[in-house]
């Protein structure tokens, strides 16, 4: 990727980049202190209660630039490819030595497979070294799965108690709400600065996934400082002169895509996925005791491609693409990530209406391989872009 | 008894008669619900694991997604109907065993549809067991203008052993308490709203029957699953019985339904007794896992004659057989049936469940090799197919696994399909 002079001049956004490209070393000087680290599978565990018990949080990659190790002769090929590859790398042993935890939420369909999966293989001798601890949503917006879903959180806790014998305190949770309410708020600043409500970003999406993406892999206190402190010169970073647009669909770990998109003339600034922008949607309302309100944030935030149907998503998406103040909306999504393309057709029909044009791309390979065809699409729709501004 | 070709797929020579009686009166029931519906009563369009006790015992005519996607593909009508979601903007490569009605759907000749098409429904519901299953129903919904009602689906983090031995009358043991609590709180709204919407109420006591009526049905099948699985050569095929058993399946709760499983054992039995083999030459016994090939029900008879191999089980009669029973269900008929639907997915999707279930199996009806259907397009049907081969392997039955589409007949290559059974036959089975 060729940085930006502001970019690469800015020790802050460097360090921010350094633990976005070091993803493993943090986790590994928290263990190494003594720490507790949890691996984290879907992203649905809510990161205020591993905080809240001292548990370091650490995303499991797909790592799209690493080989695969082998093939995951466990799982069916209708599988999310970044699953997959999350699940090849647990399986085989590569986060043993600095987790000692691991916790699924059932964020998608096939993640609640690899609960089951990893559980059988366990059961079998041949899976990961700790039992998978499992959080089992119910996203549905009707009360008694908001009732449920205290209970469930209240079972995480308790589990995580009995397993490392401590308690995790009211206060301790009300601590970690607000450490990660301060941290999503500072990502909400940064995010004012890609998407003005007039004029161009002053941050191209790359940048954005990095900032973004950092905080899974560092201290979060840390993290919140380091973006407050980017807003501020990021303010005076020269604009993109690129049209900007919303991107919806799988969930990118990397910035290949976002810089091909660029390349082709394209701005994402805003995106719906869980290394963007819905990973600092809505906070928790503290007003209320700490689990009602983790539920209530997890419940009601951004809708996901995966949990939600069709009216939800595309009132959030027509929702997101008028405060973002988008001007082409991009639809990616990866062969076997399939649900979202229900949502594409009718999400499609509301946009035409509003004048704000759109691509699909459904089936795409991954690790992400630019080829002509992918190419052209990203450069028809950035010519349909600059059609309509004009 | 005669044999029709198909470019994609071959129909099946019927043997029993209790195919014919149940396909007579699946008609006859939906020339029924026409009129019904015509007359203005309420009509539910629901997904198969959706628990139609309810709805049966309000009295609330409906048709199953599953069933319906098999009648459409067994006319032979997929083709025309996927191309309607591409013409509609939609993939056509997706859900094919789920998103069938809403291709039939966007048709614009819906009533040139099986029978007549389907009536225009007024409720849809389905159970949120995989991340497309809510989607489909709500498109659905707003094509007909018909209310959508999501169910959701909760995860067993416990694994009982030998679910199949419990799961008649020690049920409970089966789920987490608090699991089969909360199943019943969600029965509870799904009637809250049946009952808005339609005027209707839930009689307890009709829930009652229509519970004992459903395990006096699947008595029959379990004394029939397993006269199947101790005869040999077998007395009927899945050609025989899938038909049978999936159309009163899905009329369960009724008399008729009952009273055709229970005709449906007696002619077995007759069979048994007057030796009558489905296949006299049967030196192969095989287990059909997966979803039934509906388009091509033929298929499974083409190796009848060749090489004596029998498909004599599928998990159609076999779940019927293992998994539906809920005796106690008196004292509160909604927990025993939480009981039921919430196990489905558990029994079916979920090693080693599933996997240690077929193996039983396997080994009571004497199998000598599995032909396992891995579907591409359904993340559903993700079941642990790893798990399943390799205990099935392990236990010394051979599996044949198969990446096919159960009701999509443009991905079926019939010549392709037929060398891999036979080289499966021939190099696996034959030579041990």
């Amino acid at each position: 990727m060729t940085e930006r002079t502001c970019a690469h001049n800015s020790t802050t956004f460097q360090k921010l980049r350094y633990y976005y490209e070091n993803r493993e070393e943090a986790p590994r000087k928290h263990k190494e202190r003594g720490g507790l680290v949890l691996a984290v599978m879907g992203c649905d565990v809510p990161d205020e209660i591993l905080l809240a018990g001292n548990f370091f949080p650490l995303r499991i990659c797909a790592g799209s630039h690493i080989e695969e190790s082998s093939p995951a002769a466990y799982l069916e090929y209708a599988f999310d490819p970044i699953i997959r590859r999350q699940f090849t790398r647990l399986v085989s042993g590569y986060y043993d030595d600095f987790t000692d935890l691991l916790a699924i939420s059932n964020s998608s369909d096939v993640l609640i497979r690899i609960y089951y999966y990893l559980r059988e293989l366990n059961r079998m001798g041949e899976g990961v070294k700790t039992e998978p601890v499992f959080i089992d949503w119910l996203f549905t917006h009707f009360m008694i799965h908001e009732e449920r879903n205290e209970w469930t959180l209240h079972r995480f806790i308790h589990t995580l108690e009995e397993i490392h014998g401590a308690t995790i305190s009211e206060k301790a949770l009300r601590d970690a709400c607000v450490i990660m309410n301060n941290n999503r708020a500072v990502l909400r600043e940064f995010a004012a600065l890609r998407t003005p409500a007039e004029g161009l970003s002053r941050i191209t999406g790359p940048e954005a996934l990095i900032v973004t993406g950092a905080g899974f892999f560092m201290e979060r206190e840390e993290h919140t400082a380091l973006v407050k402190a980017l807003c501020k010169e990021a303010a005076d970073w020269p604009v993109v002169h690129l049209p900007k647009i919303f991107y919806t669909g799988s969930i990118q770990e990397d910035t290949v895509l976002y810089e091909d998109l660029l390349s082709a003339g394209l701005n994402v600034v805003a995106e719906d996925h869980d290394w963007g922008s819905r990973s600092f949607h809505m906070d928790v309302d503290l007003s209320f005791s700490p689990v009602p309100a983790i539920v209530e944030r997890y419940m009601l935030r951004m809708p996901s491609s995966k949990k939600a149907g069709i009216s939800e998503r595309t009132q959030a998406l027509l929702t997101a693409v008028g405060e973002s103040c988008v001007e082409g909306v991009i639809f990616y999504l990866n062969e076997y990530d399939d649900a979202a393309s229900w949502d594409y057709p009718v999400q499609k029909k509301h946009l035409d209406e509003k004048g704000i044009p759109s691509a699909f791309f459904s089936r795409m390979p991954y690790p992400y391989e630019p080829d002509k065809q992918i190419t052209q699409g990203f450069t028809a729709l950035a010519g349909m872009v600059k059609e309509v501004v004009r | 008894m005669n044999e029709q070709r198909d470019p994609k797929g071959v129909r099946s020579v019927k043997r029993m008669e209790a195919a014919g009686t149940a396909s007579a009166y699946q008609k006859e029931w939906y020339r029924s619900l026409q009129k019904r519906v015509a007359a203005g009563e309420p009509f539910a369009y629901i997904n198969a694991d959706v628990p139609m006790e309810i709805l049966r015992a309000m009295d609330i005519p409906f048709v199953v997604n599953q069933w319906w996607s098999a009648i459409c593909s067994a006319k032979q009508m997929s083709a025309s109907y996927f191309e309607n979601l591409k013409r509609n903007g939609f993939r056509d490569d997706l859900c094919s065993y789920c998103a069938m009605a809403l291709a039939g759907a966007l048709d614009e000749h819906p009533e040139n549809g099986p029978w007549g098409g389907l009536p225009k429904p007024t409720l849809a519901i389905t159970r949120l067991t995989c991340d497309c299953q809510g989607k489909l129903f709500e498109l659905f919904a707003n094509q007909y203008g018909a209310a959508y009602y999501p169910m959701e689906n909760t995860v067993p983090m416990i694994a009982p052993d030998t679910w199949w031995e419990k799961a008649a009358d020690r049920w409970e043991e089966l789920y987490e308490p608090e699991r089969l609590d909360y199943a019943v709180e969600e029965l509870r709204a799904l009637i809250r709203f049946l009952e808005m919407e339609t005027g209707r109420m839930l009689k307890l006591n009709q829930l009652r029957r229509v519970m004992s009526l459903v395990n006096e049905q699947e008595y029959w099948y379990k004394k029939a699953r397993d006269l199947i699985a101790e005869t040999i050569p077998a007395p009927v095929t899945i050609t025989d019985t899938v038909n049978a058993v999936m159309q009163a399946q899905w009329q369960r709760g009724t008399k008729w339904a009952a009273e055709h499983a229970r005709r449906f054992y007696l002619e077995i039995e007759e069979k048994v007794k007057k030796k009558e083999y489905a296949v006299p030459n049967e030196k192969i016994r095989l287990m059909w896992i997966g979803r039934g090939l509906w388009f091509n029900l033929g298929f499974y008879q083409f190796f009848e004659e060749k090489y004596g191999a029998a498909f004599v089980w599928s998990m159609y009669l076999a779940m019927g057989a293992d998994a539906y029973i809920r005796n106690g269900h008196e004292e509160d008929p909604l927990r025993a049936l939480a009981a039921r639907f919430i196990g489905m997915e558990d029994f079916l999707h979920m090693p080693p469940w599933n996997s240690f279930w077929f193996l039983h199996e396997a080994k009571h009806n004497k199998i000598d090799g599995i032909v396992y259907l891995v579907p591409e397009n359904c993340v559903q049907a993700v079941e642990g197919s790893y798990f399943i081969q390799k205990t099935m392997e392990d236990a010394g039955f051979p599996v044949l696994m198969l990446r096919a589409d159960p009701v999509d007949a443009r991905k079926w290559n019939q010549n392709s399909m037929t060398i891999a059974v036979e080289n499966f036959i021939t190099n696996r089975i034959l030579k041990r």
